[in-house]
C-alpha cells in the first residue's frame, strides 16, 4: 500500500536539512509501529520520498510525501501513530492511499512560497509589479548542470504580487526538475530593481514559507500532444490530488 | 539573536542550535525550584553522543523539582554571529541565557576540550575564575573523567565531582533546593560548605596549593576545618540497580554516535598501564542481562533507532556476553534493530557469537594492538599476542569483514625504533592473511590503515610518573614507521605530535595551569581537539607568558617520592600499587590482568568489584598511600 501524505514543518524545525528530515520520518514510523516496506539489500531503507526537496531554514506547509507500506493500514489510524510519534514542529495535515504509480519527484511543476522581506517599507510592491510588468532577460548567477551561470530566471516565475502591509512577496515559482530557489527570485527582484533604479539595496530575507506544491494536470488530448515550451504554464492541481 | 532566514543560512548545520529534537525535555520553568545547564564544551554532534550526559540529563529531569537543559559550544561561525550580536550563550531547550541558571555544570571528558569550557562560560557572560564570581551568578560545576586529576581547571570551577553522578548528583541539587529553599543561608560560600559533606565533591576553594623551590608541588592541603583531606571518588556500588534512562534524546543533526547505547559495565579488568580510563572506572561492576534486554526493549520502542551499541571499556569481557547476544539478537530481529559491538577483543569465542548473529552488521573491523613489538606489548600490558591477532585476523576476514584497521600508539615508555619497525611488519603480515583470506582483495587497493597516535602519560597510571618524548623525537619515529611501511595497500593516518605535547601537559598539571589556561583563551584557543582548530604556537606562548615551560609537566619524569598535584584525590586504585605496576613494566613483565586473580589494585575498597577476592599470591592488597621507589 502506498500512502501519499502531506506534512508541516513549523519555524522550530525549518533548519532541518532534507536528509534529516528523511531519518526522522523513518525514524518516527518505527515508533509509531508504522509497517513500512523498505528496500532489499545490505542496508535496507524506509521505502519514503518526497515531492520536493527542501531548502534548510525554509518552513513548509504543505510538503507532500509517500510511503509504501507493507501491509495495509487505516488511514486515520496511520494518521494518528505517525502525529504521535513525530517530534514537535512536524505534523502530517492529511493522507490518502496513492494506488497509481506517479513518480512524485518528476510529476512537480511549481510551488508557492512567501517570502518575507526587512526592513519593511522597501518598495517592494512597485519592484514586483516591475519585475512582472517587465520583458527583458533578468540574469542572476544560477545553479545549473555545467556550474554556476548568468541565467534569466524570467520564464522560472509564474505569478508574484506583493502585500506592501506585511513585507511579504508571494510567489509561485517553477519547482522540481527545472527549478527556481526563492532566494534567487528575491536576487532576481534586486537586480531587475537596480536595472530600473528602484533600490532595493540592503533587503534581506527574514522567513520563507512554502505553501502548496503543484503537479501539471494530466492531458485529456490524445498521447501525441505537442507539450511545446516547457515554460508555458500548463493546468495545474495539487500534486497531492494528483492521480 | 533571532533564527531568522539570513543570519542562520550562512551557519553550517543549524539545526544544532534550534532543539526541540524527540526526547528533549520542556518544562514549565516556573515550576520548578532548580534550573540545571548541562554544558559539553565540544559540538553537538560530540556531545549528544556522550553516554554521561545523557543518563545525567534524564536523571536531572525525572525530578520534578528540577529542569536540566543542554548546553554546546557553538562552531565558530555560530560563535561569531553570538558576538557580532552581543547575544549571550543559551541553553537549548529554553533558549535561556546560561547566566541565569542556578548551576552549570560541565562535563570534562578531555583535556583539550578545556579552552572551549572556558569560552563557553565567556559567551556565557559569567567570570571565568570562581573567585570573581558574585552572589547573582551561577554555581559553577565540573565533573567527568578528566577531573580525576582537577587542578589545571580547579581556578575556574566552584565545585567539582569527583566519580560517578547517579547517586551525587541527587545529593548536589537536594542541597542546593534545601539552601534556596531556606534564603541560601551563608551565600555561594556556605552552600559550598555543605557540600563538603557530599562524598566525591572537591571544592578547590578549600584548599591550598604549595609549591617547592624545584617547581614541584610541597603538598595540596584544606584551608578550612570541613573539607576532607583526601576527596574519595563517588562510585554507584550496585550498578544494576542505578539509574539508566529508558529514553534517549533522538538528534535531526547525525550525532557521532547516534544509536542507543547499553552500558554493559564499568572499569576494566585488563590493567593496560597506559589506559587511564580503565582504572580510574574501578572497581569492575556490571549490569545483569534482564536489566540490560528491559533497557534494550525500552530504548527501541522510545527511540525509532535502527542500531544498539553496547558501551564498556572491552565488551568481550562481559560474564554473560553469549546470553546477552542471544537475547538482544530476538529483540534486535523482532524490531529490524541492528546490534554493535565496539570494544570486542575477537577471539574465537566471540566469533561464534558474531557468526550467530545475522543483526551483527560488518563493516570495518579495528583491533588495536598498541604496540608493535611483543616486548613492547608485555611492558605495557597488553595481553594480546601476535597469535592471537592474526587469528582475529583470520576470523574476522573469514566471516566477512571486509576493511581491517590496526591502532598504535607511538612514543610508549621504553620504546625503540625496532618497536617502531615492528608495527610496520606487524600490518604487513595482517596483510598477507587477508590476501589468503580473500584472493580478490589485492584487485581492491589499500584495505588496511595503521593509525598511530602518541603516548600520553596520564594520571592514575602506572605511566603517570613517565616522561613523553620529545616533539621532535616524536616526528622522528613517525616518519620511522611512514618509512617502513612498504607495502602501498596499507594506508597510515597519525594524529599531530604536537597536540600531545599540550594534553600531556595540560593532562599531568598542577594548578599554575588555571592561568595558562585563562591566557590559552585570551589568545584565541578553543577547540584543541580539532586539528583545523588547533594552534601549537599560541600554546607555548600561554606557557611562556605564566612563566612556565610545557616540558617540565609532559617530558618530566617524576620523582618516586614527588607529591603528584592530584594526591589529594583518591581514586580508588591505590598509588602503590601504580608504582608496582610501573616497576614490572620497566622490567617487561606483563600484570596478567584481574581475572586470573584479585590483583590488590585498591579500586575494591569503594564498591564490590566483580573480580575482588584473595589477592592472588605474592600480590599484597595496597592501599592509597605509597610511591614509586624505582625512581
Amino acid at each position: 500500500m502506498r500512502v501519499r501524505f502531506t506534512y508541516a514543518r513549523g519555524d522550530a524545525v525549518c533548519y532541518i536539512s532534507h536528509l534529516d528530515i528523511m531519518r526522522t520520518f523513518e525514524r518516527a514510523f518505527r515508533r509509531a509501529r508504522v509497517p513500512v516496506a523498505t528496500t532489499a539489500g545490505y542496508n535496507p531503507r524506509v521505502r519514503l520520498v518526497f515531492a520536493l526537496p527542501m531548502q534548510t531554514g525554509v518552513v513548509g506547509t504543505e510538503e507532500v510525501g509517500e510511503v509504501t507500506l507493507a501491509e495495509t493500514v487505516g488511514l486515520g489510524p496511520f494518521m494518528d501513530s505517525v502525529n504521535g510519534a513525530l517530534p514537535e514542529g512536524m505534523r502530517l495535515t492529511a493522507c490518502r492511499e496513492a494506488d497509481r504509480d506517479i513518480k512524485l519527484m518528476s510529476a512537480v511543476w511549481a510551488a508557492d512560497y512567501a517570502i518575507e522581506i526587512r526592513p519593511p517599507g522597501l518598495p517592494l510592491a512597485e519592484a514586483v509589479a516591475g519585475f512582472m510588468a517587465g520583458e527583458g532577460p533578468v540574469r542572476v548567477m544560477k545553479r545549473g548542470k555545467a556550474g554556476d551561470a548568468p541565467t534569466d530566471v524570467r520564464p522560472f516565475v509564474i505569478a508574484a504580487r506583493s502585500d506592501p502591509s506585511t513585507g511579504t512577496v508571494e510567489a509561485r515559482l517553477r519547482a522540481g526538475t527545472v527549478n527556481l530557489k526563492p532566494t534567487l527570485f528575491v536576487e532576481a527582484l534586486q537586480a531587475h530593481a537596480g536595472l530600473e533604479g528602484a533600490g532595493l539595496s540592503g533587503l534581506a530575507v527574514r522567513r520563507v514559507v512554502r505553501g502548496a506544491i503543484w503537479g501539471e494536470a494530466p492531458r485529456t488530448g490524445s498521447a501525441g500532444a505537442v507539450i511545446g515550451d516547457a515554460f508555458q504554464t500548463p493546468p495545474l492541481v495539487r500534486l497531492f490530488g494528483m492521480d | 539573536m533571532t533564527h531568522d532566514f539570513q543570519t542562520m543560512g550562512g551557519i553550517e548545520r543549524p539545526a544544532r542550535y534550534t532543539g526541540g529534537e524527540w526526547g528533549s525535555v520542556t518544562k514549565d520553568k516556573a515550576g520548578v525550584d532548580v534550573r540545571f545547564a548541562f554544558c559539553f564544551p565540544d559540538t553537538y554532534e560530540i556531545g549528544m553522543s556522550n553516554l554521561g550526559m545523557r543518563i545525567l540529563y534524564h536523571l536531572i529531569n525525572g525530578r520534578g523539582d528540577a529542569w536540566c537543559e543542554r548546553v554546546f559550544a557553538p562552531w565558530h561561525d555560530m560563535e561569531g554571529l553570538m558576538r557580532a550580536s552581543g547575544t549571550p550563550l543559551a541553553a537549548l531547550e529554553s533558549g535561556d541565557p546560561v547566566r541565569s541558571f542556578d548551576l552549570v555544570g560541565f562535563t570534562a571528558q578531555y583535556e583539550m576540550g578545556y579552552t572551549n569550557m572556558l569560552n563557553m562560560l565567556d559567551l556565557a557572560g559569567i567570570p571565568l575564575y570562581a573567585k570573581d564570581r558574585g552572589e547573582g551568578d551561577p554555581l559553577v560545576l565540573g565533573g567527568g573523567p578528566c577531573v580525576c586529576n582537577p587542578e589545571p581547571i580547579a581556578d575556574f570551577l566552584d565545585f567539582i565531582l569527583i566519580g560517578e553522578g547517579e547517586e551525587a548528583v541527587h545529593e548536589i541539587i537536594d542541597l542546593y533546593a534545601g539552601w534556596k529553599r531556606s534564603g541560601r543561608p551563608g551565600g555561594r560560600e556556605g552552600f559550598l560548605r555543605g557540600l563538603c559533606g557530599v562524598g566525591g565533591v572537591y571544592v578547590p576553594r578549600f584548599y591550598d596549593v604549595a609549591y617547592d623551590g624545584d617547581g614541584t608541588v610541597a603538598g595540596v592541603w584544606p584551608n578550612v576545618p570541613f573539607a576532607p583531606e583526601r576527596v574519595v571518588k563517588r562510585v554507584v556500588a550496585d550498578l544494576d540497580a542505578a539509574f539508566f534512562p529508558t529514553s534517549q534524546v533522538v538528534p535531526y543533526v547525525s550525532a557521532v554516535h547516534d544509536r542507543i547505547a547499553l552500558e554493559l559495565f564499568r572499569g576494566c579488568a585488563h590493567g593496560c598501564r597506559f589506559c587511564q580510563a580503565c582504572f580510574i572506572y574501578r572497581p569492575v561492576r556490571e549490569r545483569s542481562v534482564g536489566t540490560l534486554i528491559g533497557q534494550a526493549s525500552r530504548l527501541i520502542d522510545q527511540t525509532g533507532y535502527e542500531e544498539l551499541s553496547l558501551v564498556s571499556l572491552s565488551t568481550g569481557d562481559y560474564c554473560a556476553l553469549g546470553g546477552l547476544v542471544e537475547g538482544l539478537s530476538r529483540l534486535a530481529s523482532r524490531s529490524g534493530v541492528s546490534i554493535a559491538f565496539p570494544s570486542l577483543r575477537i577471539d574465537s569465542h566471540t566469533s561464534g557469537m558474531m557468526g550467530k548473529s545475522d543483526a551483527v552488521r560488518r563493516g570495518g573491523l579495528t583491533l588495536a594492538p598498541e604496540a608493535g613489538s611483543q616486548r613492547l606489548r608485555d611492558v605495557i600490558s597488553k595481553g594480546v599476542t601476535e597469535a592471537d591477532m592474526m587469528k582475529s585476523a583470520d576470523i574476522a576476514f573469514g566471516s566477512g569483514y571486509g576493511s581491517i584497521k590496526l591502532y598504535f600508539m607511538l612514543g610508549l615508555p621504553t620504546e625503540a625504533d625496532e618497536d617502531v619497525e615492528a608495527i610496520a611488519d606487524l600490518a604487513a603480515k595482517v596483510l598477507r592473511r587477508h590476501a589468503e583470506a580473500d584472493p580478490a582483495a589485492k584487485a581492491k587497493g589499500a584495505d588496511l590503515t595503521v593509525s598511530t597516535s602518541f603516548f600520553v602519560p596520564k594520571p592514575f597510571t602506572p605511566f603517570q610518573w613517565v616522561p613523553q618524548i620529545g616533539v621532535g623525537e616524536m616526528a622522528r619515529r613517525r616518519r620511522l614507521l611512514k618509512d617502513s611501511i612498504k607495502s602501498r595497500r596499507i594506508a597510515y593516518k597519525w594524529h599531530d605530535e604536537r597536540v600531545s605535547v599540550v594534553e600531556a601537559a595540560l593532562a599531568r598539571g598542577d594548578r599554575r595551569l588555571s592561568a595558562v589556561l585563562a591566557k590559552a583563551l585570551s589568545l584565541g584557543c578553543k577547540f584543541d581537539a580539532w586539528s583545523d582548530s588547533f594552534d601549537y604556537a599560541k600554546w607555548e606562548r600561554a606557557f611562556g607568558e605564566c612563566g612556565l615551560e610545557m616540558g617540565f609537566f609532559a617530558a618530566r619524569e617524576r620523582g618516586g617520592n614527588e607529591v603528584l598535584p592530584w594526591d589529594h584525590i583518591d581514586m580508588g586504585v591505590g598509588k602503590g600499587y601504580l608504582a608496582g605496576e610501573l616497576r614490572k613494566a620497566m622490567e617487561g613483565i606483563p600484570s596478567g590482568g584481574c581475572m586470573g586473580g584479585c590483583r590488590g589494585c585498591g579500586a575494591q575498597r569503594l564498591a564490590g568489584c566483580l573480580y575482588a577476592g584473595e589477592p592472588s599470591a605474592g600480590r599484597p592488597a595496597d592501599g592509597p598511600e605509597g610511591g614509586w621507589a624505582g625512581a
